[in-house]
């Protein structure tokens, strides 16, 4: 038996163990196990494929060179999720700063200072990772998960795509149990409004 | 609330047409690649430099340091020391105070006693009461101070000088 067979059938306490003691190849089956669902959760947070790929590797890079510090009373899963939803969130929270200095310097008195001081945005022509994206990200249930609050969006996405329980998501997301569950009922509710049409 | 929390009572049409479309959802994965671009970013442990996160009672600050905890022990020692050669050259001068103090109440309660010994068994009885009037309470009290004193203090000097030092601080499960 190979010590890669035993790895595949380890249980994630076990990997994170044998990469303690310098296992390379325990690194590489962390990284099998998670990279699909953390770059999925980031992804269809930040809803573009290149910046998702890079926030994916950043969570991965702090979670591997930080090992030592995990703790085995909770679970792996909980642990890189959290890191994986604190990187997007961050990140959406520095998009709508940027997003409000698109429009302009907060302090422009007239119309012409608020033009001079916008940022002018060069036309993004379509390539092939954009073609890709809308494929991925443009059926309906897509669109419709991407205009839910980030929080919902979380919810959503850990409890019906990972099958993660209330009380994992309620661990990822630092929120109490009751909140995570209203915030599915509600993210449920505008996602039924927002497909209603489409069922008829 | 049913067994499913997401819905208020019995799941609906537009429920279950909602969870027929959350089920069309998959995976999306990275790039070709990904694995290495990661892992060229990542330092692999090496055997034997990792510490196993320790949890221990809280300990003063001061205590953490061996300075410290040698001064206490030697200290702890030293009073301990003191203690006993004190009490064994006053030996006599806290007998005295002992059955002084004791004397009122002391002594009617060993009367009492020895009267029970003698007759529950006569033999048992007389032999106690024989030995125990030969030595007196004198140095059954002097050794019993001296060990309530001194022990507390030598198993806590003990305990700090040969206690380990920790391996590691607790570290939190914190998002980084």
């Amino acid at each position: 038996m190979t010590q890669a067979w035993r790895l595949s059938n380890a249980t994630d306490r076990e990997v994170v163990e044998a990469a303690c003691t310098g296992r390379e190849d325990a690194y590489r089956e962390l990284l099998r196990r998670y990279q699909r669902p953390v770059f999925s959760l980031i992804y269809r947070m930040v809803r573009d494929r290149e910046l998702a790929e890079d926030l994916t590797q950043e969570t991965f890079v702090k979670v591997l060179n930080a090992l030592d510090t995990y703790r085995s009373e909770f679970k792996f899963s909980s642990w890189i999720f959290k890191i994986a939803n604190n990187a997007a969130i961050d990140h959406l929270r520095r998009r709508q700063l940027d997003t409000l200095s698109l429009e302009g310097a907060p302090d422009a008195q007239t119309q012409e200072r608020r033009e001079a001081t916008q940022l002018q945005l060069a036309a993004r022509g379509e390539s092939p990772l954009d073609e890709v994206q809308a494929r991925e990200l443009g059926s309906s249930i897509e669109q419709a998960i991407g205009t839910l609050r980030p929080e919902y969006r979380s919810c959503i996405i850990l409890r019906h795509i990972e099958g993660r329980s209330y009380e994992e998501i309620a661990e990822v997301l630092d929120l109490p149990l009751g909140t995570v569950k209203t915030y599915i009922h509600r993210a449920r509710a505008e996602l039924m409004t927002i497909l209603g049409p489409l069922r008829e | 609330m049913t067994d499913h929390p997401e819905y208020n009572s019995e799941p609906t049409e537009a429920d279950r047409l909602l969870d027929l479309y959350l089920a069309t959802l998959q995976r999306f994965e990275p790039a070709p690649g990904f694995a290495d671009r990661v892992m060229a970013r990542v330092v692999v442990t090496k055997p034997g430099a990792v510490t196993v996160p320790v949890r221990r009672a809280a300990v003063p600050i001061l205590l953490k340091r061996p300075v410290f905890g040698w001064s206490l022990a030697g200290s702890a020692a030293l009073s301990s020391t003191a203690l006993t050669l004190w009490v064994a050259t006053n030996l006599p001068a806290i007998g005295a105070t002992v059955i002084a103090v004791t004397q009122g109440a002391g002594t009617a309660t060993w009367q009492a006693l020895l009267g029970l010994v003698a007759v529950w068994s006569a033999w048992a009885g007389i032999s106690a009461a024989a030995v125990l009037t030969s030595i007196g309470p004198g140095p059954v009290i002097g050794t019993a101070t001296t060990a309530v004193f001194a022990m507390p203090l030598s198993t806590l000097g003990l305990w700090l000088a040969f206690r380990s030092a920790p391996h590691s601080r607790t570290r939190i499960h914190a998002a980084l």
